[in-house]
C-alpha cells in the first residue's frame, strides 16, 4: 500500500509503537479464530455416511414375490382345464374407486409425526418427493395404506440446505418398532416395521418397492449413504418396511 | 332364440397372429377375458364342452381367465340351451390360444349389423410411471367415428372393428364418440378414469339404428415403477451446509484482516 507520494495516511502516518503493539494483538486473536474457525468449516464440509441405526444390510425384505410355481410339465395337463363359473360384472363406464388417502404418519419410537400429502412422478420419471422437509410424500399412482395388497410407498428428504429435516429421525427406527397412520376418513391404521435397509439406488429394487400386487407392506423411504456432490444426490435410499400390525 | 351366429374371420385371424408373445410374460398360458356386446342376448358360454359363463349379459365383462395355450372349442348358447338340448348360437371350433398373452373375446356386431365374435390382444407393455394408455375399439353397429376426450379429437376416423391406442397423463377425461369429422354426439359423453399404470380400454358396442351404442370398459396392467426416490437435497442430513459455508466465510474474512494487520503491523515497523 505504499504510495510515492506518500498521499495515504493510514500507511505514511507514524503511530505510537503501543498502538502498534496493539493491533499485532489483534491480528495475532484474528489469525487465531481463523484457523479454528476455517478448521470447524472445513470440518462441517466433510460429508459423512447417513445411516440407519439398524441397518440390516444382506437382509433384503424387499425381494421381489416369486409367482406361484407353475411348472410347464403340466401345461399339457392344463390345456384341458377351462374354468367354470367364471365371473361377470358390469363394464360400464364409472367414476374412479374413491380412495381414503394417507394424512399422517407417526413412528413414535423415534418421535418421527409428518403430515403426509399425495404426490406423482417427477419431469425426470422419479417419484416426487416433497419439497417441504416436513411433509412426506405418498406414490398417489400406488396403493394407498391399508389397501389390500401391494406395496404403499411415503417418502420424504432426509435433509435440505439448513439441515437434517425431521424425517430423518426414521435413521434411528428399529425393526418390531410401530408405525400409524392417520386417513383422510381419520380411520388410525398401525404397521409393525420388519426391515431398514440401507440401498444402493443403483440397485434398488423400483419394481418390488411399487409393487401394486403381493401382501400389501408400508414402506417409508428416504436417502442416506454418501453425498454425491457431483451427482447431487446421496448414494443410497433407506428404505423402511412396515407390515399390518393386527394388534 | 335359436340365432347361429356365425365366427367373424377376425376371431381366428386376430388370435393366429398372436404368436409372437412378450418376453416378459409367461409363454405357457394366457389372460383370457370375454365381453359381450350383442345387444339383446343373454348366452351361456360353454368353452371344450364345459359352462364357463353363465347367464351371460350384454354390457358385461368377464373377470380375467388364465387359459393354458393350446386350442380351445367355444361355444355361445342362448340362456337355457345346453350342448344337449339346442344348437349353439355362436360356435369357434379349435381357436389357438397363444402363451403370454392378453386377449379379450368380444362377441358384439359388424358395422352391418350381423353378429360376429373377435379376438383382440390387450397391451400391457408397461407405460411410463404417471402415464395412462387409452384402447378404444370400435366394435358397434355403426358408421366410422372420431373419439374425442374433453372435446378434443383423440383418435379419428376408426371404424369396425379397428381400434387405437394413445398414451396420455393419468387422470379422468370426458370422453365421447361422434360421427367422423362431425360434432354429433353418437355416444356419451362419460367421465373415463384413465389410472396411471393402467391400459383402460374403452369399446363401443350396440347399434346405432337401434339405439343401443353403448361403451363397456375394461381395465388390464401396464404399470412401471418410478425411476427413483431422490429424498436428499443437501448433503446434510448429519450438518448443516449453511453454517459450514458461513464459518468458511468467516474464517476467510478473519484471515484476510489478520493478515492485512500483520502486513500493517510490519509496514509500521
Amino acid at each position: 500500500m505504499r504510495t510515492t507520494d506518500g498521499l495515504s495516511p493510514r500507511t505514511t502516518r507514524r503511530e505510537p509503537a503501543r498502538r502498534a503493539r496493539r493491533r499485532r494483538a489483534v491480528a495475532l486473536v484474528a489469525a487465531v479464530a481463523a484457523v479454528g474457525a476455517a478448521a470447524f468449516g472445513i470440518w462441517q464440509l466433510i460429508p459423512r455416511p447417513v445411516e440407519p441405526s439398524a441397518s440390516t444390510v444382506g437382509a433384503p425384505a424387499t425381494a421381489a414375490p416369486t409367482p406361484a410355481a407353475s411348472p410347464d410339465a403340466t401345461s399339457e395337463a392344463q390345456a384341458a382345464a377351462v374354468p367354470t363359473g367364471v365371473g361377470t360384472r358390469d363394464a360400464s363406464p364409472g367414476a374412479a374407486a374413491a380412495v381414503d388417502a394417507p394424512t399422517e404418519v407417526r413412528v413414535p419410537s423415534v418421535g418421527l409425526a409428518l403430515d403426509v400429502i399425495p404426490v406423482g412422478v417427477r419431469e425426470d420419471g422419479q417419484m416426487d418427493v416433497p419439497e417441504l422437509v416436513r411433509e412426506v410424500g405418498w406414490y398417489r399412482f400406488g396403493p394407498e395404506p391399508g389397501a389390500t395388497e401391494g406395496s404403499s410407498v411415503l417418502a420424504a428428504h432426509v435433509d435440505s440446505d439448513r439441515g437434517p429435516a425431521p424425517m430423518s429421525e426414521i435413521l434411528d427406527a428399529v425393526p418390531g418398532e410401530s408405525v400409524e397412520i392417520t386417513t383422510a376418513s381419520g380411520e388410525q391404521l398401525r404397521y409393525r416395521i420388519t426391515s431398514v435397509e440401507q440401498l444402493s439406488k443403483d440397485e434398488l429394487p423400483l419394481d418390488a418397492i411399487f409393487a401394486r400386487d403381493g401382501d400389501h407392506v408400508l414402506r417409508l423411504i428416504t436417502c442416506g449413504g454418501e453425498w454425491d456432490a457431483a451427482a447431487g444426490a446421496y448414494e443410497d435410499n433407506i428404505v423402511v418396511t412396515a407390515v399390518p400390525d393386527a394388534s | 332364440m335359436k340365432r347361429k351366429l356365425a365366427i367373424g374371420a377376425g376371431a381366428a385371424l386376430a388370435l393366429a397372429t398372436l404368436g409372437g408373445a412378450p418376453a416378459f410374460a409367461a409363454d405357457h398360458e394366457s389372460t383370457v377375458s370375454v365381453l359381450h356386446g350383442v345387444p339383446g342376448l343373454t348366452v351361456d358360454v360353454y368353452i371344450n364342452g364345459e359352462e364357463a359363463i353363465s347367464d351371460f349379459e350384454p354390457g358385461t365383462l368377464t373377470d380375467p381367465m388364465m387359459l393354458a395355450a393350446g386350442s380351445y372349442d367355444i361355444q355361445v348358447f342362448a340362456d337355457g340351451e345346453t350342448p344337449d338340448s339346442g344348437e349353439p348360437a355362436i360356435e369357434a371350433m379349435g381357436v389357438e390360444v397363444p402363451g403370454g398373452a392378453n386377449l379379450t373375446l368380444v362377441a358384439h356386431l359388424t358395422e352391418s349389423g350381423d353378429p360376429t365374435l373377435g379376438a383382440f390382444a390387450n397391451d400391457t407393455e408397461p407405460v411410463a410411471a404417471g402415464e395412462a394408455r387409452l384402447t378404444v375399439r370400435h366394435l358397434a353397429a355403426a358408421p366410422t367415428v372420431d373419439v374425442r376426450a374433453n372435446e378434443s379429437v383423440v383418435v379419428e376416423g376408426l371404424s369396425n372393428p379397428d381400434g387405437a391406442s394413445l398414451e396420455t397423463a393419468a387422470g379422468t377425461v370426458s370422453a365421447d364418440v361422434v360421427l367422423t369429422g362431425t360434432s354429433d354426439v353418437a355416444i356419451g359423453p362419460a367421465d373415463l378414469d384413465l389410472a396411471e399404470g393402467v391400459n383402460t380400454i374403452v369399446t363401443a358396442w350396440g347399434s346405432a339404428e337401434d339405439g343401443n351404442l353403448a361403451l363397456a370398459v375394461q381395465t388390464v396392467e401396464a404399470h412401471s415403477a418410478p425411476s427413483g426416490v431422490p429424498s436428499g437435497l443437501g448433503g446434510n442430513a448429519q450438518q448443516s451446509a449453511l453454517t459450514a459455508l458461513l464459518a468458511f466465510a468467516a474464517a476467510l474474512g478473519l484471515a484476510t484482516v489478520a493478515v492485512r494487520q500483520q502486513r500493517l503491523a510490519k509496514e509500521r515497523g
